[in-house]
């Protein structure tokens, strides 16, 4: 037999084999787009069974509530819903603490983080709002003062703020563990 | 034109095979944890960092699919190592010296963590060191051993039987460290010493 006889065989084969990949490519490259979506798992979900809404929750331990997290470090977490209301979080920093502060929509998205050098004269008071909850806010300000909060866009209505601070030694656990306590995060 | 049997089975074929392979190999970079942002530094890889990372498609679905909060850019980088700086899976039965360079942070952390990043450890004792907890050398560095039995210095006790993963917290870093500009010799090397 030729090579010549082959060929519409080959052509045919190449063209059933190409067209398989193309599937393929396409099959794939959805299914990692969709992933983050279907995920029943993901972070937020994980959080949502074991905290209540709008209300500060301390972590028994930071890997009781979500993987490969500091054991060195004590966890609060908030889980807000703007949709009934902007959240305030407010709280006083530690002079010699590290405190972290990030802040994630339920489908993953981290829009916001930051750390206890945000704090203004040792406070963080903070607005976490939607983008015409802000602007309502904005046109009830009265005179030229800027505000003294931090307003913050949520980009999504649900989601979860993160707070992590780090005691650098066993004896200031406690401490540590009161200063983040002391954190409000309501409407 | 009316398709005749033998097209509607190719096509049928070229579905099946090809939702087939898109969906493999969706789920073997589920399993080895593959992106495009290059992670891996000698025995640690770098966890997801937002936002860079999360640019990363596979990146997105591997922090959706594990339930991870990833860190902000403002709080700092994580590393896990699964493997000791041989290239060997750490395992309970050989003790570790952790020493080397860490890169510049305000503070940081080593943890011993279950091999699913859970808790590990049944008993109550200690699991990591912070930065300055440890016990230092004259030039200010220092060397963490990991092992069943108690040793002198800066002891990690490994519990029996039960495998582990190490992970390197650096809290509130430089804007400008981060998985693009770090190299593998700035991190510290974890080294085999003795197994059993």
């Amino acid at each position: 037999m030729s090579i010549k006889s082959l060929m519409p065989a080959l052509m045919r084969l190449s063209v059933f084999g190409l067209a398989v990949l193309v599937i393929a490519g396409n099959v794939h490259l959805f299914s990692i787009l969709l992933i983050p979506r279907l995920a029943q798992d993901n972070a937020y979900a994980r959080i949502a069974t074991k905290t209540t809404e709008k209300k500060l929750v301390m972590a028994t331990a930071p890997d009781d509530l979500l993987p490969f997290e500091d054991p060195a470090t004590i966890l609060a977490v908030c889980r807000y819903d703007l949709s009934a209301g902007p959240l305030r979080l407010r709280g006083q920093v530690g002079a010699d603490f590290l405190m972290l502060f990030s802040f994630h929509t339920n489908s993953g998205e981290v829009f916001y983080a930051m750390s206890d050098r945000s704090a203004l004269r040792g406070r963080i008071d903070l607005w976490l709002a939607t983008r015409a909850q802000i602007e309502d806010m904005e046109s009830n300000d009265i005179g030229e003062e800027p505000p003294q909060d931090m307003r913050l866009t949520s980009p999504a209505p649900q989601g979860f703020v993160l707070i992590r601070t780090l005691a650098e030694r066993a004896n200031l656990m406690e401490q540590a563990r009161r200063n983040l306590a002391a954190f409000t995060c309501e409407h | 034109m009316p398709l005749d049997m033998k097209q509607v089975l190719k096509i049928g074929a070229i579905a099946v095979l090809g939702t087939g392979l898109g969906l493999g190999l969706t789920w073997a970079a589920m399993t080895t944890g593959f992106t495009f942002e290059r992670v891996d530094f000698g025995a640690w890889r770098a966890q997801p960092q937002a936002p860079a990372s999360l640019n990363d498609p596979y990146m997105r679905a591997f922090v959706a699919r594990n339930g991870l909060a990833p860190m902000g850019a403002a709080e700092g980088l994580a590393f896990v190592a699964m493997r000791d700086s041989a290239g060997r899976r750490l395992t309970p039965a050989c003790d570790y010296r952790i020493a080397g360079p860490v890169p510049q942070a305000r503070a940081w952390t080593i943890s011993v963590l279950g091999a699913d990043g859970g808790r590990s450890h049944r008993q109550e004792n200690r699991r990591g060191f912070t930065s300055s907890e440890l016990v230092r050398d004259f030039g200010g560095g220092f060397s963490i051993v990991l092992a069943q039995q108690a040793r002198p210095g800066n002891w990690l006790p490994l519990a029996a039987e039960e495998d582990f993963i190490l992970l390197l917290r650096l809290y509130d870093t430089p804007r400008a460290l981060n998985a693009a500009t770090l190299k593998e010799t700035d991190l510290p090397q974890v080294m085999a010493e003795r197994c059993r």
